[in-house]
């Protein structure tokens, strides 16, 4: 064969070999849903502990950007639920968004800060609505959350 | 194949916002299936009695009713366990502690069969609650529509029925409860007296009773009754009341000595009933006064039967002496508008047999009334019927008389000429 010819046909078929061996390995499907809730309460520093799945966190950056003061956080609840995706929905009593963060280096990165309630929620919850996630709140119609915001049930 | 998330959005469109208001949080529903399974494991332990085994297994009977359509969430909720493990270990649990308390088996079942009483009684005044503020919702509605006075009607006596049988229930419920200990509540021991306690609190006993009242307070307050209804409803609450003073005793018992707030609540439920009695009270002379007000005969206001017999004697007084001084149309259609709007038509069928019967009136008293009301007609009425029969059978023979004379008269000339 022509050496010429056999080299532009390596030219043409390299970069895909090399882009193909370059791609991560992926295990799908892969489902990290919560099948229910959970409720954290904050030590004195700030921090919550999940014990069923291991996660632990602080909470204090959160407190921080959804009142302006995160002087008071010992005792502070926070609902805490992950969607199948593998994104935690944080939320509290009297917040006005629902917080929706990725898995970080050592960190939960915030993905989307979605706004819920002008007033600020009452009695929270969420509820694992594969594949979103369902807020309930007193007085208010419940709503599907995903990570890029309310997708059923907004105003 | 229709995807789920299509499946889940069209299930949401569907739902109405009614539904939505009152859903429940998964989070919610576990803890509270685990709370009481918790509290089970915790009774099991502290069980050494037949009643309290009893007692605890009636509770693993109804936290698997309870929570049996939530299965699903809970297997996924509570690992390993699940609902299905959960149950079991209690179950094992229940074994276990009765092997260890010597059970005499006739008493055993007894109880269990009382218990089982217990149960489906408690089950009944749970959904009758739900039907009869559905059924008292539906009879405002009603009532306001002015439209459907024979619905509203069936709602009203069906309602009656379920405020009734649900009071009836509740005391059932308690006497079950109280029979299997089969001793008096004052020799009762601390212990059996918490038991009690516990379980008075698990069936919601003082929240039933307060519920019943209250339902029937807000029956009175949304309906238009006539005073033999008032009447049976007052004979209603009689026996309400008395079932009462014997199971308020029993409680006193159980909460003596001790500072729960069910102890201050039994004088709560007293003046509930106090409420619940004035009520009726008030509402038989207000229903009454309407009567006479709504169709403008002014007797003067009364709020109890002397009140009411003095006013209406006065009434009818100053009417005879009326009748007696103005000889115009009006003074019969004022009797007329009295007796054929009022008096016969709702007070002598409606009112007086319950006045009589309760003790407000006294027969005498009773007829001296009606003795008035037939003056007055007397008096205002035109001469009797009789009496225009007797003028109009004269005035025929007269008639008669005249026409055969004149019959008579014709004959005799055409005689004459014809001659």
């Amino acid at each position: 064969m022509n050496p010429v010819f056999r080299f532009a046909q390596a030219s043409f078929i390299l970069p895909f070999v090399l882009l193909a061996a370059c791609a991560p390995l992926a295990l799908k499907p892969a489902d990290f849903g919560w099948p229910v809730e959970s409720v954290l309460k904050a030590d004195a520093s700030g921090m919550v502990q999940e014990n069923r799945y291991q996660v632990s966190f602080s909470i204090k950056p959160l407190v921080f950007e959804e009142k302006e003061d995160s002087t008071d956080v010992g005792g502070l609840s926070v609902r805490v639920i992950r969607d199948q995706a593998g994104y935690y929905y944080i939320t509290s009593s009297g917040f006005r968004h629902v917080y929706v963060f990725g898995t970080g280096d050592g960190a939960l990165v915030l993905e989307n800060k979605i706004l819920v309630s002008e007033k600020g929620l009452q009695s929270p919850a969420f509820n694992a609505r594969p594949p979103y996630v369902q807020l309930l709140s007193a007085g208010e119609k419940p709503r599907l959350l995903s990570r890029s915001g309310i997708q059923e049930g907004g105003r | 194949m229709i995807p789920y998330r299509n499946v889940v959005l069209a299930l949401l469109l569907v739902i109405p916002a009614v539904v939505f208001s009152q859903v429940r949080s998964d989070y919610e529903i576990v803890r509270a299936f685990e709370n009481e399974s918790v509290a089970i494991a915790t009774s099991i332990e502290a069980a050494n009695t037949t009643v309290e085994i009893v007692d605890v297994e009636s509770r693993i009977l109804e936290l698997d009713s309870t929570y049996r359509e939530y299965r699903a969430l809970i297997d996924r909720a509570l690992y390993p366990d699940g609902f299905a493990g959960r149950l079991m270990k209690l179950r094992g649990q229940l074994m276990y502690a009765k092997d260890k308390i010597t059970i005499i088996e006739s008493q055993y079942e007894r109880i269990t069969e009382l218990e089982t009483q217990v149960r489906e009684l408690s089950q009944q005044v749970e959904s009758l609650a739900g039907e009869n503020a559905k059924m008292l919702g539906e009879m405002k509605r009603l009532r306001d529509s002015k439209t459907t006075i024979d619905s509203l009607n069936a709602v009203i006596i069906k309602l009656r029925q379920g405020l009734r049988q649900r009071d009836e229930l509740v005391f059932a419920l308690v006497d079950s409860l109280f029979m299997q200990y089969d001793k008096d509540v004052a020799v009762m021991t601390d212990r059996e007296k918490r038991g009690v306690a516990a379980r008075l609190e698990r069936r919601n006993v003082f929240s039933g009773i307060r519920q019943s009242i209250e339902d029937n307070v807000r029956f009175l307050e949304a309906t238009e009754l006539t005073g033999n209804d008032i009447l049976k409803l007052s004979e209603e609450h009689e026996a309400f009341a008395s079932k009462w003073r014997g199971l308020g005793k029993k409680l006193a018992d159980v909460y003596a000595g001790t500072r729960t707030k069910r102890a201050a609540e039994l004088a709560t439920i007293d003046t509930m009933l106090s409420t619940w009695k004035g009520k009726l009270n008030g509402l038989f002379w207000r229903t009454l006064n309407n009567v006479f007000a709504r169709t403008s005969v002014q007797v003067a206001p009364f709020s109890n039967g002397r009140e009411f017999l003095a006013n209406l004697t006065a009434y009818l007084d100053e009417e005879i002496r009326k009748a007696r001084d103005e000889k115009d149309g009006q003074r019969y259609f004022r009797y007329e508008a009295f007796a054929d709007s009022v008096w016969n038509s709702h007070v002598v069928p409606e009112w007086i047999p319950s006045m009589v019967r309760t003790g407000g009136l006294t027969e005498e008293e009773v007829k001296a009334l009606q003795d008035k009301v037939d003056e007055w007609e007397d008096i205002v009425s035109p001469p009797l019927t009789i009496v225009y029969i007797v003028i109009g059978i004269v005035m025929l023979v007269v008639v008669l008389y005249l026409y055969r004379r004149y019959m008579r008269t014709r004959e005799g000339m055409k005689t004459q000429s014809s001659a």
